[in-house]
């Protein structure tokens, strides 16, 4: 089955070794009022994240990477102007 | 999710008063809008003109601007332009800037119009006890930030079988408590468990709690307020304003402290005792508290660079990532090199004129 590029943001989660709720509250802690289930849904492109709550999660997302010793795999929307690829 | 900006807002006038209502963000695009508000009450011959902004969730410095010059317009008429029920962040913002005094920031009508925000956000959360704690916390600060006679205010409530300061302004007031703990008698021991107001206005006169007062006395503490906080006739704690001189509360003040034990008083019997029981997750606590910190060095790069809210935030996020350090370890320098007495007084500069970014 390929990867949709959609829940690359819970690909990206799985990584960090983050559970739902512990991204969440990253997520919430960076001012973000989305919901954990609307959340769930942006992880796993079943919603779209406005660029600034997008920039949150992938902010979260790569504050966890930095502590575990790694860069910021994570693109945050003005890098996806100029580059697609999420990939890690 | 974040909406596109939006403003909007209302002009009442009655008896030489015009009460100005906006709601949303005050940013260079909507600041127009703001302005015709503005001139539609000072075109109306009033002097005195308040702006409600207990709606508005972001003001950037074309929004302060376009306030402080209306507000010179007025004074140099006779009149002034006060601001009511800010939000706690823009409040915050007010303060730092220093232009809490040149507006004329009136502490809020109810606490409920300064509290608005955060706790819609807290209630995104599961109500644990930690959650609670951080929600008194916030009234907490509030009601030292606005009332300029109080020394500190703390928060008690049974805990455990035995009362306890859950939330508290500064260290002095969490050491007023234990001393009221230890001796076993003190206005907010009574307050908390007689459901009575216990108004001390000079400690050197009063006679009840003989154990207690010399201890308040020795740090530095002349006069205590103690407000109940209730469910109708059940009492369930106190709100304790601490003030440094006799008779430190104008009497306005005192009863902003009822408001806010009212405050209190709701969020407590909001919460599900059987969920405030449940274990405590102290690190939606810690959100909730970074939360505020970051809110705070937004504000504080949208009012000196004159920045959106969204730039302001990217900008914040460019420097951790750049530096690898986390977001909030930025902001938290950046607000303590701002305000590193942000809760005992607001500066006396004027508005910061720093470049644009």
């Amino acid at each position: 089955m390929s990867t949709p590029p959609h829940n690359s943001l819970d690909l990206a989660r799985q990584d960090a070794g983050l559970s739902q709720h512990d991204l969440w509250v990253r997520y919430f802690a960076l001012g973000g009022m989305t919901s954990a289930l609307e959340l769930e849904a942006v992880c796993h492109g079943a919603m779209v994240a406005t660029d600034p709550d997008h920039d949150r999660i992938a902010h979260a997302l790569n504050e966890r990477f930095t502590e575990l010793g790694r860069n910021h795999p994570v693109p945050y929307s003005e890098d996806s102007e100029t580059a697609e690829d999420p990939a890690a | 999710m974040t909406r596109a900006p939006e403003f909007v807002g209302s002009v009442r006038l009655s008896e030489g008063l015009a009460l100005v209502k906006a709601a949303g963000e005050i940013d260079i695009a909507s600041a127009p809008l703001l302005q015709a508000l503005l001139e539609e009450a000072t075109a109306a011959g009033v002097t005195a003109v308040v702006v409600d902004m207990a709606l508005v969730s972001f003001c950037d410095a074309a929004g302060l601007g376009l306030l402080v010059a209306t507000a010179n317009e007025l004074r140099e008429a006779g009149g002034e332009l006060s601001i009511r029920d800010a939000t706690f962040s823009l409040r915050k913002l007010l303060e730092v800037t220093g232009l809490a005094d040149a507006l004329k920031v009136q502490p809020a009508t109810t606490a409920e119009g300064v509290l608005s925000l955060d706790l819609a956000a807290a209630a995104l959360v599961p109500m644990t006890r930690a959650v609670l704690d951080a929600a008194l916390h916030l009234v907490v600060i509030m009601a030292q930030s606005v009332m300029k006679g109080a020394g500190g205010v703390s928060i008690t409530l049974p805990r455990d079988g035995r009362l306890r300061t859950v939330a508290a302004s500064n260290d002095v007031v969490l050491q007023m408590d234990h001393d009221q703990y230890d001796t076993g008698q003190g206005p907010c021991l009574d307050a908390a468990t007689r459901g009575e107001l216990f108004n001390s206005r000079s400690l050197e006169t009063e006679r009840r709690w003989p154990e207690f007062v010399p201890r308040a006395r020795a740090r530095g503490i002349e006069s205590i307020m103690s407000t109940p906080l209730m469910d109708s006739d059940r009492p369930l704690g106190a709100l304790n304003v601490y003030g440094r001189a006799p008779d430190a509360l104008a009497s306005h003040e005192q009863e902003w402290a009822v408001q806010f034990a009212l405050e209190a008083s709701k969020v407590l019997i909001a919460t599900d005792p059987t969920t405030t029981a449940s274990t405590l997750d102290t690190d939606i606590a810690a959100a909730l508290h970074a939360r505020e910190t970051i809110a705070l060095a937004q504000g504080l790069l949208m009012a000196r660079r004159q920045m959106r809210p969204d730039a302001a935030y990217r900008f914040l996020i460019d420097i951790s990532r750049r530096t690898s350090r986390p977001l909030l370890g930025i902001c938290e320098e950046m607000t303590n090199a701002a305000a590193p007495d942000l809760t005992v007084g607001a500066p006396t500069h004027g508005v910061p004129a720093e470049g644009t970014a």
